[in-house]
């Protein structure tokens, strides 16, 4: 079903993966739609995106990510409803790959959107995102780089190790490697936010504006403590599964080489989270350097 | 890495992932080094085009 956009000074925001948009009143005091639009909405839309605004609708906004966090939740609560749904009329166990492809496409969104509106303010605001992101510190960014990818590597030795290996030794190793890994992924990156809370560059709290920034730099900051600050707690809620398959499910011997589902579940939402980090490295630390 | 549905863990072998893994941090250098060029509006293209290969080797 499809609703009409307003007429004017419309603003898309955040895009899902099955052709809902999202799209703000450009004051982004109220939610206009939420629900699927056609796509000659959307070109009508951003066309008039493009026409000439008044200037106080060309002032950056502050707080525009809770548009993208509101697209994300409703797509993310209507899918678990269909999961439930589907749970109940054919009775699959959870959790199968199915539900896998589920779990990584309900979260795709919740980035993606918070991506999407990052670029639409990043080609808005060239000079004042690039002066921002210079606040950024890239060894941190980079090494979390290295850390999360090697994470991943060690998840599907696990993986492997629980297909190949009856007996759990192998596994549970490559699983404390996992976790452990996680764990110093958050070391840095909570060091990395004791270094921005230094650097007065928290949003909201305590934000300096610099010289050549603008209030836009606000904007970047924004994106920045949303986009990472959901990514840790993804990656904390992946070290928490890793941990229950340890603890839990391998303990109690329920993770053998006929029956890994459980723990393949985990590692497709742990490439889920590195995923995110491949495309959130570029957005925040590469801005600006040259 | 590598850990779609269509990828047989029973059968899996170390190698292919490592090389994978080697892949992506040497796609990463790029990546990085890329941001100091000063290639203006192509950097994000850059960029992005080089995560877009990395998420693909996964």
């Amino acid at each position: 079903m499809s609703r009409r956009l307003p007429e004017k000074d419309v603003v898309i925001v955040g895009l899902g993966w099955t052709g809902s948009i999202m799209a703000l009143d450009v004051s982004f005091q109220e939610v206009v739609h939420s629900a699927p639009i056609e796509k000659a909405e959307v070109v009508k839309a951003l066309a008039i995106r493009g026409e000439p605004r008044s200037p106080e609708l060309g002032r950056p906004r502050p707080y525009p990510l809770d548009a993208s966090l509101y697209a994300a939740g409703l797509r993310l609560l209507r899918s678990q409803h269909s999961c439930r749904q589907r749970r109940r009329l054919h009775g699959v166990p959870w959790p199968d790959r199915r539900h896998a492809a589920d779990l990584k496409g309900d979260h795709a969104p919740f980035f993606g959107a918070l991506i999407f509106t990052y670029f639409l303010y990043r080609i808005t605001y060239p000079h004042e995102f690039a002066e921002a992101a210079k606040d950024t510190v890239l060894w941190c960014g980079t090494l979390n780089f290295v850390i999360l990818v090697t994470s991943s590597l060690t998840m599907v030795f696990a993986i492997n190790a629980a297909a190949q290996d009856p007996r759990p030794n192998r596994m549970v190793g490559w699983l404390i490697v996992t976790a452990v890994l996680g764990c110093a992924f958050l070391v840095v990156k909570g060091y990395e936010y004791y270094l921005d809370v230094q650097d007065k560059v928290v949003p909201v709290v305590d934000f300096e504006i610099k010289p050549g920034e603008g209030s836009a730099g606000e904007l970047f900051c924004v994106f920045y403590w949303v986009a990472t600050g959901l990514h840790a707690i993804h990656l904390t809620v992946g070290i928490g599964l890793v941990l229950y398959m340890l603890l839990g499910r391998i303990r109690r011997g329920r993770i053998t080489p006929s029956y890994f589902a459980p723990l393949e579940v985990v590692g497709i939402y742990w490439s889920f989270v590195d995923t995110v980090w491949l495309f959130l490295y570029p957005c925040i630390y590469l801005v600006g350097r040259s | 890495m590598m850990i779609w549905p269509e990828v047989d863990a029973r059968r899996a072998r170390a190698l292919p992932f490592v090389i994978a893994w080697i892949v992506i941090l040497l796609t990463a250098g790029v990546s990085a080094w890329s941001a100091f060029l000063g290639l203006g509006i192509w950097a994000p293209v850059v960029q992005f085009g080089i995560a877009a290969i990395q998420n693909r080797v996964r």
